[in-house]
Formats: C-alpha cells, structure tokens, sequence
C-alpha cells in the first residue's frame, strides 16, 4: 500500500466515523423519542411535506429510520467503501432538499430530525428558525460528502480492476 | 466479496431488520404516538359491546336510556341535591337527564341546523369560545383549513359552528359522529354536587372510585372536550357569582358512533336556577386515540 492511499484510507475513515456517529445517533432518537417522549411531530413533518395517508407516511418513516441506521452501521463497519458514501452523499441530498422545502413552508412544525430541537430549545428559536439551522447543517454535512465520495473513489477501488492480477489490494485490506 | 465481508452484511441485515421492528413498534399509528394508542384500545376493552344499544334518534330509546340513568342515580347523591335544591330535588335531576338526552339527541343529528334550531328556542346564542384567548383570525383559519376555502368576510360564529358540526359528523368515516348509547347499568354513571366559588364540585367524585368500568376506560391517556359555541347569557361562573352555588350534574354513559368507535362520554350540565333550565357546560370523551377534529355544540 503507498503512503497516499493509507492516508486517503485513514481521511475517508475518520469521515466515515463521523457520518456512522451521525445516522446511529439520528436512528437511535428516533426509538428514543418514540419510547420516552413524542413522535408525533416527525410523523406531522413527514405528512406535512409528502401528503401521503397515515399509513404511508408511518411506513417512510420507518423506512427513513432504518434506512439512516443501516447507513451507520455499514458506515461503521467500513462495508463497500465506495457505495456506502455515494449513498450517504445521496441521502443528505434527499434530506437537504427536504428541509429546504420544510423551512419553507408557511407554520410548518420544526423537524427534530437529528437533534436541531434540543438546539432550538437552548436559542429560543421558533420553528422556521430550527428548522433553517438544521438547513444549515445539513449544507455543511453535504459538503463534508464531497471528500468522503472522492476519497472512497482512491481508497476503494471496486469491480474488475479491483481483482485484476497485480492490483494492490493494500488499500481495501486498510478498509476491513 | 469475502465470507467476512458477508458475514458482516447480514449481520447489519439482521440489526436494520429488528431496529425497523422496534421503530415500527414506536411509531405513531393514526397521528398518534403508538403507546397512547394501544392504551386506550385496551382500555375501551372493558365496553361492554354485548349490550343493547339506544339509538339517540328515537324516543322510545330514550326513555329506555333516561330510566337507565336514573336508576344509576344513589340515594347519597339526591340527598346531596336536595340539600341544596330543597323539595323536588329527585325531579329537578330527573329534569337534568332528560335536558341530557335531549342534548345528544339533537347535538348528534344528520342535520347541524336542527341542533342550533333546538339550542336557539332555549335562549342559547352562538358565540366563539374563549375571544380573550383566540381573535376572529383563528377561526376564520380554522374555517378554511375545514372547508378548504377560505372564509366569507365577517365569519360569525354560528356559520362557523355549523360548517364544523358538519365537518366533524363526517371526519373519518363517522369516527365522532354519535349514533347510540350503551344500554348497560355497568355503562353509565351519574353524579350530582355543587359547584361554587371553591370548585367545580366534581373534586371528590371520582370515575375510578365510583364506577364498574373504572378511571382508565372513562379517562385513559388522552381526552378530548367539544368547543362550545351555543351559550347562554349567563355562565356557570355568573351563576355562582349571582347565587353563591349552582347544582351541577355529570352524566357518563358509552357512546357509539356511525363507524362503531367507542367512545367514553362525559358530559357536565348545571342547572339555572330562577329559570328553571339545565345547561350543558362540558362535553367530552376518554380514550379517544385518533387524530380527530373537536366536536361543537
């Protein structure tokens, strides 16, 4: 392994760990909120800004959760480099487009999404207010993506060159 | 892709699976949060669904249903209404039962119109709840959030409470639309006191005390209370500001509704004195886990 693709490989884990932290706590407050306090207004969120029933709004939610945890932990366990933050990079598009048309809308309830409430209630903001901080945030997560995807590109060289007699397989070894 | 590596992507396979099992579990279920909602759907368990049905659209039904709760009147209750009303204390309560049927019969009807008819001939006037805590603009939002329109300029308050009468018989299915009554002496429950300036007078009457069904089925984690819209000039408080007390009256009994939800009802008359007429001052239901629009009467 060259010391260029260790260092990208140790870059793209410290990313990763940050990412992994992020998605678990998020999926982890969503079982807490639902045990000790109130998942009522995530679930009013998710109606608010896809008008699906009851019913399709619980099974995205769900979904959402466990889409964000099985994201952690594959970030964690450093599974398939190279897809995993295409897919992070991917969600937190999703989720900033979401959260732009959030705060955007007119007496929409703050989102809660990945912890902004705790901060809002810490600042006094109202709703909109919480809900452009968690903008915010989500803008620099989305930056924070770019050397993640570009990183994982050098670390973790996939398909046929990654077999390919001769090829370092240093890189992806650091990975496991 | 190494057996490692596999055995790594099922492992994450199986914890997503269980954690999607466990969020699913915790997840609101009908706007609601999940424990709430099995709560009370065990609570309403205890109705007793076997029993016959008064139909609040028939008046045979209903004396059936007055007899019923005259009967779950004590003798420790009408002396208590006696020692405040004086002689005639068992026929001014039989008076405030039949007030209360005649309330559910018309407050529950197809027809909102015939209910504000029936409330306007005893004096009663619609006005909005409450002008000190919500102004004109947040009824006339709640309007166009209902009818999905927005409201006429100048809403009053009556073509405000009939559009919602009327949205709220046909939210869900019926879900709160009212048609029976249980026909049950476990079912129903009736409490006479004495509100002055200390309290209410419902203090040391408690359901879970007091009847077969117990707190939980009459109460449970969530309640709701209908908006009061059709008033007299004089309210309970101006009642015991003019007269230092007022007899008051709970009457519990279980409702049904056009979809066949359950539906613990309490509601609280009192009775004004010099005119001889009971009013309604309190409608409200236990253990109603839905994300359903307030009630107006």
């Amino acid at each position: 392994m060259s010391p260029g693709v260790g260092r990208a490989a140790r870059w793209w884990g410290a990313l990763a760990m940050v990412f992994c932290a992020l998605f678990l706590f998020a999926a982890a407050a969503k079982v807490s909120a639902g045990l000790f306090t109130s998942l009522e207004p995530l679930h009013r969120t998710v109606v608010r800004l896809t008008s699906l029933s009851d019913g399709g709004a619980r099974a995205l939610g769900v979904g959402l959760g466990a889409w964000e945890f099985a994201l952690g932990l594959a970030l964690g366990l450093r599974l398939s480099p190279r897809l995993v933050s295409i897919a992070t990079a991917a969600t937190l598009l999703v989720f900033t487009v979401a959260m732009a048309r959030l705060a955007s809308l007119e007496g929409a309830e703050g989102c809660g999404c990945f912890g902004e409430n705790w901060l809002a209630g810490a600042f006094g903001w109202d709703a909109r207010q919480a809900n452009l901080a968690g903008l915010a945030r989500n803008v620099v997560l989305l930056a924070l993506c770019v050397p993640l995807v570009a990183l994982s590109w050098r670390v973790a060289p996939t398909g046929g060159a990654h077999d390919a007699p001769g090829h370092d397989h240093g890189a992806a070894d650091a990975l496991r | 892709m190494t057996t490692k590596e596999r055995k790594a992507i099922a492992s994450v396979g199986v914890l997503v699976v269980v954690y999607g099992a466990l969020l699913l579990w915790v997840w609101p279920i009908r706007g609601l949060d999940a424990w709430l909602v099995r709560d009370a759907e065990a609570n309403l368990r205890a109705a007793p669904l076997g029993a016959e049905r008064a139909s609040l659209q028939d008046d045979a039904d209903g004396a059936r249903m007055k007899a019923l709760w005259c009967s779950a009147l004590c003798e420790d209750e009408l002396a208590e209404a006696a020692a405040w009303h004086g002689g005639g204390a068992r026929e001014a309560v039989e008076s405030g039962l039949d007030h209360a049927w005649r309330f559910l019969r018309h407050v529950s009807s197809d027809d909102p119109e015939a209910y504000a008819s029936w409330a306007e001939a005893q004096g009663l006037r619609a006005r909005f709840p409450h002008p000190d805590r919500w102004g004109h603009e947040h009824w006339a939002q709640r309007y166009e959030r209902l009818m999905g329109e927005p409201a006429p300029p100048g809403l009053d308050a009556r073509t405000y409470a009939l559009a919602a009468m009327r949205a709220h018989n046909a939210q869900q299915g019926g879900v709160m639309h009212l048609r029976s009554l249980l026909l049950d002496e476990g079912a129903v429950h009736v409490t006479v006191s004495r509100a002055d300036r200390r309290g209410h007078g419902f203090e040391y009457k408690s359901l879970s005390r007091l009847s077969g069904l117990g707190g939980d089925f009459w109460y449970g984690p969530i309640a709701l209370g209908w908006h009061n819209f059709w008033t007299p000039a004089l309210g309970v408080k101006e009642l015991i500001e003019r007269d230092g007390a007022v007899l008051v009256m709970r009457v519990n009994a279980v409702a049904i509704s056009a979809s066949g939800q359950v539906a613990p009802l309490h509601m609280h008359l009192y009775l004004d004195r010099r005119a001889g007429t009971w009013r309604v001052s309190m409608v409200g239901f236990g253990n109603i886990a839905r994300d359903v629009m307030l009630g107006v009467f």
